[in-house]
């Protein structure tokens, strides 16, 4: 893997990122929402807390699942990665500097957070669970934007997971059923440690296991679309 | 040298055959056009060159099997395809000094290379860009890292004639200076006044070969003179020294208003072959 290649990518994936708002827009909706809203009621004791730790895992979840699938998905689309790889360029590369930018740009807006109010966490905790949950998210929505043809139809899948692993968590607050399930998801797992409960063994394995499904899937379709650029 | 070669290639998608049987070479420094209607297979053939589509046969390019192509023949082609796409919120100048990066060419001659296609205007992002702008760009980013070979699918189709000319001056330029361009056209004009040599492409087959003037000339079979005399009338004559003083006598007696030579064209060249007229 060529660093410089990488890099290149990287300050193209920035400059690409400032030049579209409603992309731009999804890294910053969930601290805006969450300091809203804790603005709002602020002087109920607790509300912070909870806030802080739900809004962080829907970002944490949703944002890398979405922003990684729509740039695959569009460089896909639009042919660019075919000249891309036409120009020396990876596919490995292409993705470890789209990953990279998300993850990056995800933990920066998200680290904001921390100021919001109280967490149950310490400060260091709280960056590296959010840092492992934006990985996984970034590799599921790698999944869906080399799966899709193109950005329309990964944004129609992308969409719905994200909803679907970001808003569990904070269903499962309301009903035990659906906490049995969300307790299968990442996010559940990382909403737990974020709301200061600890891990359990069976919560290290849901995690390892979301992974590993992620990590087989995204290699097989790295393969299919090795071949299709 | 050739720096493509290509020995019996076909290509075949399911049951429908592309490409079959095609054997070509272009020299080092040779602008060659590969002429076909839609569908005949020139992108194909182009996909197949640049590593982009499995085959079988025998092609290389740069002494380097199409099968195996890496970095290294990848930084010495460069490619124009009507599907290459660009980053449309970025700059041309963004959009070029990426593959700058990546082809470690200096970021000073992203401004000499956009100001050699024309197009002064570096700030604008490329999703305001013209079709003909657009493909100015493309072709800058193709040429930003020297190329040695340049593949041109249909470069001016869709395009006014001044940017066509344009384009056509700067490819003249580009033989000059000894790259060789392989160019796929249905624009029998564009082939016959830029390719050293043209291959004609119908149904994946190549039906002829060589210099566009000498094809013309070997199967100019009409050779008629027409004259539109003064009076009206319109008189076609073989043009041969039989007919030298039928035609002199209509300008002895001022009686011509216009006369013409059947010129022969590569369309009527691949009329005559195929039976069949190009897109235009």
């Amino acid at each position: 893997m060529k660093i410089k290649n990488v890099g290149a990518l990287f300050c193209k994936q920035a400059k690409d990122c400032a030049k579209n708002p409603p992309f731009l827009l999804l890294f910053f909706i969930y601290p805006t929402v969450a300091l809203v809203l804790i603005q709002a009621m602020k002087g109920q004791p607790g509300i912070s807390e909870v806030f802080v730790s739900m809004f962080a895992v829907m970002h944490s979840v949703f944002t890398p699942i979405v922003a990684a699938a729509s740039f695959i998905a569009e460089e896909r689309e639009k042919n660019t990665l075919r000249v891309l790889i036409m120009s020396n360029v990876t596919l490995k590369e292409y993705l470890v500097s789209v990953g990279g930018f998300i993850l990056l740009a995800n933990l920066l807006t998200g680290s904001s957070f921390i100021f919001f109010g109280n967490h149950a966490v310490s400060d260091s905790l709280f960056i590296l669970a959010m840092g492992g949950c934006s990985l996984i998210s970034v590799i599921l929505g790698s999944c869906i934007g080399l799966f899709s043809k193109n950005a329309a139809a990964a944004n129609g899948l992308a969409v719905p997971i994200g909803i679907l692993f970001a808003f569990l968590p904070m269903l499962a607050n309301f009903n035990r059923k659906i906490e049995t399930v969300a307790g299968f998801t990442y996010g559940q797992q990382l909403g737990r440690l974020l709301a200061g409960k600890e891990i359990t063994f069976c919560g290290f394995i849901v995690i390892a296991a979301n992974l590993a499904i992620l990590v087989i899937a995204s290699a097989f379709l790295y393969k299919r679309s090795l071949s299709e650029e | 040298m050739d720096s493509i070669c290509i020995k019996q290639l076909s290509k075949s998608f399911g049951s429908k055959n592309v490409l079959n049987n095609i054997s070509l070479s272009v020299p080092e420094g040779e602008l060659f056009g590969l002429l076909g209607p839609s569908g005949a297979g020139k992108t194909t053939l182009i996909k197949i060159l640049t590593g982009q589509l499995s085959f079988s046969g025998f092609a290389e390019i740069l002494g380097r099997k199409c099968s195996e192509l890496d970095d290294t023949i990848f930084s010495k082609i460069g490619i124009v395809t009507d599907n290459s796409g660009l980053y449309e919120r970025l700059s041309c100048y963004d959009n070029l000094l990426l593959f700058a990066r990546l082809h470690n060419v200096k970021k000073g001659m992203i401004f000499d290379i956009l100001r050699r296609v024309g197009l002064e205007n570096t700030k604008i992002s490329a999703g305001k860009l013209s079709k003909g702008m657009r493909q100015r760009l493309i072709l800058a980013r193709a040429l930003l890292h020297h190329p040695q070979i340049l593949f041109l699918d249909e470069p001016t189709s869709g395009l006014d004639p001044a940017t066509a000319n344009d384009i056509h001056s700067l490819l003249l330029e580009l033989k000059k200076e000894g790259t060789t361009i392989f160019l796929t056209t249905h624009n029998m004009v564009e082939a016959h006044k830029l390719c050293d040599h043209v291959a004609l492409l119908n149904e994946g087959e190549i039906v002829e070969y060589g210099v566009p003037d000498e094809l013309c000339r070997k199967y100019n079979e009409e050779n008629n003179v027409t004259i539109l005399a003064k009076d009206g009338r319109t008189v076609r004559l073989p043009n041969s020294p039989e007919q030298a003083e039928k035609i002199a006598g209509f300008f002895m007696g001022d009686n011509v208003a216009a006369i013409h030579s059947s010129e022969p064209n590569l369309e009527n060249v691949f009329l005559k072959l195929t039976g069949k007229e190009l897109d235009r």
